[in-house]
C-alpha cells in the first residue's frame, strides 16, 4: 500500500460488519472459507483495508505465486496462458486483480485458437498491470493487442478494403454496447479509423511457436481520409506514423461516452454482485466511473463498498461458471493439484479463460450455467475428484479430518464446514445425514474406525455434497 | 411433386399417435380449446414416463454459427456478376474447368466442389435435398449475435423465447414424453428457450456418469424427508431445479451407449463436432425416445478472411457429416428432416483479406422427410449493384419463418403460426 494511501481515511461508507466481509470472500476472491489464509488476512486487517490493499495489489508481496507461475508452463504453448491464469486464481494473494483479470479477459474476449497462446498470457498480464487503472488505458491496450488483432482481424484491415470485425465488436461489446445509437455507417467509420493497425510475430525456430508477438502501426495501410462518426467524433485523417493516433483518439472519446459507462458498470455489477443488478446500484457505480473519468480503481471501490453489495437477495446468488467452480473447491480444501490436469478438466466444464470462440465472452448470467449440459459435467468432476481419479490431485483428507470422524453426522458436519458457507436447508443436512448413516449401518462401521473404514463413505459424500445446487454458488 | 406431395400427407395422418387424430387435432380440440397449455413443470415433474408412438416426426436444426458464406456454398454461378465480385474465392462454372469448380444444380447455382454427398442427394431422382436461396428476414442486423437472436425467436422477441418453444407449446399435451426436445450444444439455445421445458447436454456420451446410484439414493432421500426450506431466491430455486433435471435427464437417457453405437448402412460420421453430434442424434431417434427436436451447432462460419482454405474444411465436414446421418437412418430418414440455418449471409464481393464481411440474405438447406428435393426455391433477386442491399449484400427475398413453418405444419404434422411465427404473413415457398 502507498504510503499516502495508509495516511489518507479510507472513505467508510459502511460499517465493516459480518456479512460485508463474508460477502467480499465470496465475490472478490475466487474462494474462501474460515481456514483460507485470505479469511485470515481479511479478518485480522479489516474488510474495508482488505479492500485497500487489494485493490492496490503490487503493494501486496506475491512472490511465492508468481515463482509458480514462471514455472509452471510455458507461456508460448497452446495452454500456457490459461495455465498461468488458473495459477494466479488459485494462489495469488492478489485475489481481486485476478478477478479483475478474469473478468476483463472475458469483457474483450479472445480465442486462443485464433491467436498465438504467448499473446494471451502477455495480454493477461497487461490486464493485470491496468485493471484499477483508467478503462481508456484497458481499451488501448486491448485494441493493440496481438491477440485482439489476431481474433478480430485487425492485421488484414486495410486502406481500400476494411474489415469490419473489430470496428462492429469494439461498438457492441467494448465500448458504447448494441444500444448505443450507432449505425452500419459508423462500422465503416470506425473499421477504416483502424486500419494499418497489425501484430508482428516472432517465431522460436526450436519450437516453432510464436515466441513473441507485439504490435506495430503500418502507415502504408491506413487509410488517410477524412472520418466520421454519427454520434460526434471526427477526424481530418492523417497519413505516416500520425495515422495511428486517430485509434487512439477514437478510444478515448468512445471510453468517455455516457453509454459506455452504463454498460461497462453493469457488466461490473454482474460480475461481481448480481445477474440482475438494480439499476439504482448500476447508476451510483456508472457515477463513479464517470466522476472519475473512467479510473477502475475508483470504479470497483465504489462497487463493493454500494450498500446493495453485500445485501441478502445478493448473498448466494450468483452461480460458478466452470472455471471458478473448480477453482473454488480446490482452493476451500488447499488443493493439492496439478495444475495443467487441473485446467484439463476446466476445459471438460467448457469454461476455461481464452477458450470462447464467440467475442460476446462466457455468459455472465448463472441460469446460463445451470442445466443439465453445465451440470454433468461438473458432477463427474467432483466424482472423480472426489476418488483421486485427476492426474496429480489428491484431496489432503489428513487436512479435513487430522481427527478420523466416528459418525455419519461429524461427516456431514465437517465437510459442509469446508465447502458451504451459509447454512444449507435442514432437509438437504437431513438426508445428507442419512446417506451417511445408511453407509455406516450398511457396511458395520465400528463405533471407534479406522480412516480406511470411513474413507470410501467420505469420497461419496464429498461427491454428494460438491453436487448441491449450494456449492454451485457463491 | 403432386404425388409426392400427397404421399406425404398421407403419411402425415397415420403417423399420428395412433388414436387416428393428428397432433394439430389434438392441439386444436384439447389444447386451447379448454384454455390451458399443458405444459410440463419440469422434467422431474413428469415421473409417470410417456410411451413414444414410433413413428415421431423430427426435425433437426443445424445452425452454422458465424455467418455462413451460401454465395459459396450455393453458388450463383449463373449470375453474371458473381465473377468479378469474387475473382480470388468465387466457385467456378461447373464442367469450365477453372480451380474451384463447382458441382452442378441447376442453370443459376453450384454447389461448392466439397459438398459431394449433398450434390448426390441433390440430384437424385427421388430427391429430398433442397435449398431455399436468398433468405433471411427484413429489417436486417449484422450483428452476430443480434441476428442470431432474431432467428432463433423468429422475431418474436427475446421475451417470447424460441420458435421451437413456441411450437413446444403450442403442440404439448398430457401425453407429452418428458424430453421433446434436446439439444447438443453447451447450454440451451434460444430457439429451445421458453417455458416449455427443454434440455441441453454437450453430447450425449455425459449422459454416462459414474456416481449416478448416490446420487439417486440421495435425491430420494431428500424427497421424503421433512424440514424447514427457508425462502429461496430466484437463482437458487433455478439452480434446484436444475440439479433435478439433470437427474432425470440421466435416468431417462440410460439406454443409451454412445461409445459403443455402431452406424448402419457402413455410414462413416466425421470425428468432428458435427460428425458426432449427428451421429449420437442418430443413435436417440433409433433408441425412439420420442424426441422431436435436436438442435445442433457448427462453429467457425465467420470467414472474414482467406475464405477460400477455411470454407473449405467447413463444408466437407458439414457434407460429410450430414450425408452419414442420412446413410445411418436409412428408411427412418422419412420421419426426419435436417434445415441448417445461419445468422445472415455474407457480402457479396469479396474483401481485401480474400474473405467477405457480414451481408443479409443467405440459404437454408433442407434434407429428409418428403422434402421436394432437386431444386434451389426463391426467387433470386441478382447481384447487380442495383439488386444489392446496402449495395453490399444479396437481397433476401424468401423469409426463413416462412421455411420453418412449411417444416412444423407438413413435415411435424402442425403448429398454430400465429403463435409460432407471430405478425408473419406467410408466402408460400412450396419446399415441404
Amino acid at each position: 500500500m502507498s504510503p499516502e494511501h495508509v495516511r489518507r481515511a479510507s472513505p467508510v461508507l459502511r460499517p465493516s460488519d459480518e456479512a460485508f466481509g463474508k460477502q467480499l470472500l465470496a465475490r472478490a476472491t475466487f474462494g474462501a472459507n474460515r481456514f483460507t489464509d485470505v479469511t485470515h488476512d481479511l479478518r485480522t486487517m479489516g474488510a474495508q483495508h482488505w479492500l485497500e490493499q487489494q485493490l492496490h495489489p503490487d503493494s501486496i508481496d506475491d512472490s511465492i505465486c508468481e515463482a509458480l507461475v514462471e514455472n509452471v508452463v510455458d507461456p508460448t504453448s497452446g495452454h500456457g496462458a490459461g495455465v498461468r491464469l488458473l495459477t494466479r486464481a488459485m494462489y495469488s494473494r492478489r485475489q481481486l486483480a485476478w478477478r479483475m483479470v478474469h473478468f476483463l479477459n472475458n469483457h474483450f474476449s479472445t480465442y486462443r485458437r485464433h491467436t498465438a497462446g504467448i499473446s494471451e498470457a502477455n495480454e493477461d498480464d497487461k490486464f493485470y498491470s491496468r485493471c484499477f487503472k483508467n478503462f481508456s488505458n484497458v481499451l488501448l491496450m486491448s485494441a493493440s493487442s496481438p491477440a485482439m488483432i489476431d481474433f478480430l482481424d485487425s492485421g488484414s484491415n486495410v486502406a481500400g478494403n476494411p474489415n469490419e470485425n473489430y470496428a462492429r465488436e469494439l461498438l457492441e461489446l467494448h465500448t458504447i454496447s448494441v444500444d448505443g445509437g450507432y449505425t452500419e455507417m459508423d462500422v465503416a467509420e470506425l473499421a477504416r479509423v483502424f486500419t494499418g493497425w497489425r501484430r508482428v510475430n516472432v517465431s522460436d525456430p526450436v519450437t516453432n511457436r510464436v515466441a513473441d508477438s507485439y504490435f506495430e502501426f503500418d502507415p502504408s495501410r491506413h487509410d488517410t481520409g477524412p472520418k466520421a462518426l454519427s454520434f460526434g467524433w471526427s477526424t481530418p485523417g492523417y497519413s505516416g506514423p500520425a495515422g495511428r493516433q486517430e485509434g487512439g483518439e477514437v478510444l478515448a472519446f468512445l471510453a468517455s461516452l455516457t453509454h459506455t459507462a452504463a454498460f461497462f458498470s453493469l457488466k461490473l455489477c454482474r460480475y461481481f454482485v448480481s445477474d440482475h443488478p438494480s439499476k439504482a446500484m448500476v447508476s451510483r457505480v456508472r457515477e463513479a466511473f464517470t466522476r472519475s473519468s473512467g479510473d477502475l480503481r475508483t470504479t470497483v471501490r465504489a462497487l463493493f463498498l454500494d450498500p446493495e453489495f453485500a445485501a441478502s437477495s445478493n448473498v448466494r446468488s450468483k452461480t460458478f461458471d466452470g472455471f471458478e467452480y473448480i477453482v473454488n473447491v480446490m482452493r476451500r480444501f488447499k488443493g493439492d493439484c496439478d495444475l495443467i490436469a487441473i485446467n484439463d478438466r476446466i476445459a471438460k466444464l467448457r469454461s476455461q479463460p481464452h477458450e470462447f470462440h464467440v467475442p460476446t465472452g462466457y455468459p455472465e448470467i448463472g441460469a446460463a450455467w445451470q442445466g443439465p449440459g453445465h451440470l454433468l459435467p461438473r458432477w463427474q468432476f467432483a466424482d472423480d475428484y472426489a476418488n483421486n481419479r485427476i492426474t496429480g490431485t489428491i484431496v489432503s483428507w489428513q487436512y479435513i479430518f487430522p481427527v478420523t470422524p466416528s459418525t455419519g453426522t461429524a461427516c456431514v458436519n465437517r465437510l459442509l464446514e469446508f465447502l458451504v458457507d451459509e447454512p444449507l436447508p435442514e432437509t438437504t443436512v437431513r438426508a445428507l445425514t442419512l446417506f451417511m448413516n445408511n453407509r455406516f449401518a450398511q457396511h458395520a462401521v465400528p463405533n471407534d474406525p479406522y480412516w480406511s473404514q470411513v474413507y470410501p463413505h467420505v469420497r461419496a459424500l464429498l461427491t454428494l455434497i460438491l453436487q448441491l445446487p449450494e456449492t454451485q454458488m457463491h | 411433386m403432386t404425388s409426392k406431395r400427397q404421399q406425404q400427407i398421407t403419411s402425415q395422418q397415420t403417423s399420428s399417435d395412433g388414436s387416428g387424430a393428428t397432433r394439430r387435432t389434438v392441439l386444436k380440440a384439447g389444447v386451447l380449446a379448454t384454455g390451458a397449455l399443458a405444459i410440463p413443470e419440469s422434467l422431474a415433474a413428469r415421473s409417470a414416463i410417456a410411451q413414444p408412438r414410433g413413428n415421431t416426426k423430427v426435425t433437426v436444426v443445424l445452425f452454422q454459427h458465424g455467418g455462413a458464406d451460401h454465395l459459396n456454398l450455393y453458388a450463383p454461378t449463373g449470375d453474371a456478376n458473381y465473377a468479378n465480385l469474387r475473382p480470388t474465392i468465387g466457385v467456378g462454372t461447373p464442367g469450365s474447368g477453372a480451380a474451384g469448380e463447382g458441382l452442378p444444380m441447376d442453370a443459376m447455382f453450384s454447389m461448392h466442389p466439397a459438398m459431394l454427398g449433398t450434390n448426390h442427394a441433390f440430384r437424385l431422382q427421388n430427391s429430398t435435398c433442397a435449398v431455399v436461396h436468398a433468405c433471411g428476414y427484413s429489417p436486417f442486423s449484422r450483428s452476430h449475435f443480434d441476428s442470431m437472436d432474431l432467428y432463433e425467436t423468429a422475431l418474436a422477441g427475446i421475451a417470447k423465447g424460441g420458435w421451437i418453444n413456441r411450437h413446444l407449446q403450442v403442440t404439448a399435451t398430457p401425453q407429452d414424453v418428458p424430453v421433446r426436445a434436446l439439444a447438443l450444444t453447451n447450454s440451451v439455445p434460444l430457439s429451445m428457450k421458453g417455458l416449455y421445458p427443454c434440455y441441453s447436454v454437450a453430447g450425449t456420451e455425459e449422459l454416462v456418469y459414474s456416481g449416478t446410484s448416490d446420487t439417486k439414493w440421495f435425491l430420494n432421500k431428500l424427497a421424503q424427508v421433512s424440514g424447514n426450506v427457508e425462502r429461496m431466491l430466484p437463482e437458487q430455486q433455478t439452480a434446484y431445479q436444475a440439479q433435478r433435471d439433470t437427474f432425470a435427464l440421466l435416468d431417462r437417457f440410460s439406454v443409451l451407449d454412445p461409445a459403443n453405437y455402431a452406424p448402419a448402412n457402413g455410414a462413416v460420421y466425421p470425428t468432428t463436432h458435427v460428425g458426432k453430434h449427428l451421429r449420437q442424434i442418430a443413435e436417440v431417434i433409433k433408441a425412439d425416445l420420442g424426441v422431436e427436436f435436436f438442435a445442433l451447432e457448427q462453429h467457425g462460419w465467420d470467414h472474414h478472411s482467406n475464405l477460400v482454405a477455411k470454407l473449405g474444411v467447413n463444408v466437407e465436414d458439414l457434407d460429410k457429416a450430414v450425408t452419414a446421418f442420412f446413410d445411418d437412418l436409412g428408411a427412418a430418414a422419412n420421419n426426419v428432416v435436417l434445415v441448417t440455418m445461419s445468422e445472415f449471409g455474407r457480402t457479396a464481393a469479396e474483401n481485401g483479406s480474400g474473405g467477405t464481411d457480414h451481408g443479409v440474405g443467405g440459404a437454408m438447406l433442407l434434407r429428409g422427410g418428403y422434402v421436394r428435393g432437386g431444386q434451389v426455391y426463391g426467387t433470386w433477386p441478382g447481384l447487380a449493384p442495383a439488386a444489392l442491399v446496402g449495395g453490399h449484400s444479396l437481397a433476401a427475398t424468401s423469409d426463413f419463418r416462412d421455411v420453418l413453418r412449411e417444416v412444423l405444419e407438413v413435415h411435424m404434422g402442425g403448429t398454430d403460426a400465429q403463435e409460432v411465427f407471430p405478425g408473419r404473413v406467410y408466402q408460400p415457398i412450396g419446399v415441404l
